[in-house]
């Protein structure tokens, strides 16, 4: 059982989700204030984390 | 896999369509409906009824929302008009009617229809303003009561109606009618969720909610009926053989991802509508800028109390009987420019709504508004 690739995979999917929520919040313009730009970078760093976590625990 | 489209339309576009600006989901929603959106998944814990969830927890949810709308009970429904169905169908019986307000929804009309009840709507000022006050009700009641020969079993009002997004004096008319001994009913799908509403301060029986359309539950199958402990035993009846589920919902309503997107949503609700005066600025200040500007004319009274705004656009029409696409050239305009949400084809008139914009948002949405007429 990869419970931690299905955690990495919610966690992955949730802060697209976030992610998501930065286009919507800067629509139709987009944009980006430096807070949204450091916000977007640490939410890109946990997809990679989450992505690299599944890749090392089942591959 | 089929192919339904890709909508991206809420990233992408300010989208001021009215009936879509206050159901927009926050990021949490989203997240808890993906991991919520399988068949019965609400049902993992069920004890019997939806009702009485602990987990996901509805029970505790349904005792807040009463308070939150200042009434003493609440169930969850699959929308605002399914709320109202089951109030005619309680309260009614062969050869009642209803009265309503002139602006109520159409599904205000197919709920008492499909109940085989009358419905006898009040006047409205007509053009521009269209309001309604109490005395069109006592008007109504009066010559329905003759008509009829029975007073109304029950009188429904539309809060905010969504034609032109007039807030009625709810207070006041459910005065008026409770001293014709007429029960109310407030149908807030443009209301609840978008603006602080007290139901018993406003002297109303029951509240009808849509949650897809002003709790930013997302989906088209969510809303809440409230009502006062007068009236619980006579809607929140139960099933003789199945004791434990609530007949006017036939059981259990939203039993899926929906009532987890409307827990969800909740919290942010309890926020937002303490900003309602911000939204109602907002509104205000799209309507100045654009009357100011010339070519445009209010519809509905003024001053703006809501985010629905409806206004005819002689300007653009005057664009429309010249340009090559017609009346199709103001939603080009508006896409082109990254505003969507109104009728295609539509230049003598529309409505929009400003909920949720920011005041960056704002600003480009009444500039592009006007520049659109220089063209």
């Amino acid at each position: 059982m990869s419970e931690l690739s299905v955690n990495m995979t919610y966690e992955a999917i949730y802060s697209l989700i976030d992610i998501q929520e930065i286009w919507r919040r800067t629509r139709p313009q987009h944009d980006l204030s430096a807070a949204d730009k450091d916000e977007l970078i640490k939410l890109i760093a946990k997809v990679r984390r989450s992505m690299d976590k599944i890749e090392g625990e089942v591959l | 896999m089929t192919d339904v489209g890709d909508r991206m339309i809420e990233e992408l576009y300010l989208n001021i369509n009215p009936l879509q600006t206050a159901g927009k989901t926050y990021a949490d929603t989203r997240k808890a409906v993906f991991a919520w959106m399988d068949g019965y998944a609400v049902c993992d814990a069920c004890k019997g009824s939806l009702r009485t969830m602990d987990k996901p927890p509805i029970r505790a949810f349904l005792s807040e929302v009463s308070d939150f709308l200042d009434m003493d009970d609440a169930m969850l429904t699959n929308g605002a008009r399914e709320a109202k169905f089951a109030v005619i169908h309680s309260l009614c019986k062969e050869g009642d009617w209803i009265v309503a307000d002139g602006n109520a929804h159409y599904s205000t009309m197919v709920a008492a229809e499909r109940n085989n009840i009358a419905v006898e709507l009040t006047d409205t000022a007509g053009h521009p303003t269209y309001s309604i006050g109490p005395d069109n009700f006592k008007q109504t009641i009066e010559k329905g009561t003759e008509k009829h020969g029975r007073p109304p079993a029950l009188a429904i009002l539309t809060h905010v109606d969504g034609s032109y997004g007039n807030v009625l004096d709810a207070k006041a008319i459910s005065k008026v009618c409770h001293g014709e001994d007429v029960p109310v009913l407030l149908n807030t799908a443009y209301s609840t969720g978008r603006m602080p509403v007290k139901g018993k301060s406003l002297g109303v029986d029951f509240m009808a909610c849509s949650a897809h359309k002003s709790w930013a539950t997302g989906g088209g199958n969510a809303g809440l009926l409230a009502l006062t402990d007068e009236y619980r035993d006579k809607v929140l009846r139960f099933s003789k053989e199945n004791p434990i589920k609530p007949l006017e919902i036939l059981g259990c309503s939203t039993r899926g991802s929906e009532v987890v997107a409307l827990i969800t949503a909740f919290p942010h609700i309890k926020e937002r509508v303490e900003n309602w005066d911000v939204e109602v600025k907002h509104a205000q200040y799209a309507v100045k800028a654009l009357l100011d500007s010339g070519g445009f004319e209010l519809m509905g009274e003024q001053p703006k109390q809501h985010d629905l705004i409806a206004i005819e656009t002689p300007a653009y029409d005057e664009i429309a009987k010249r340009h090559k696409k017609k009346g199709y050239f103001l939603a080009k305009e508006l896409k082109k420019r990254g505003i969507i949400g109104i009728k295609p084809g539509r230049t003598k008139k529309f409505k929009f709504s400003t909920f949720g914009l920011t005041d960056e948002q704002l600003e480009y949405l009444v500039k592009t508004f006007i520049d659109i007429k220089n063209i």
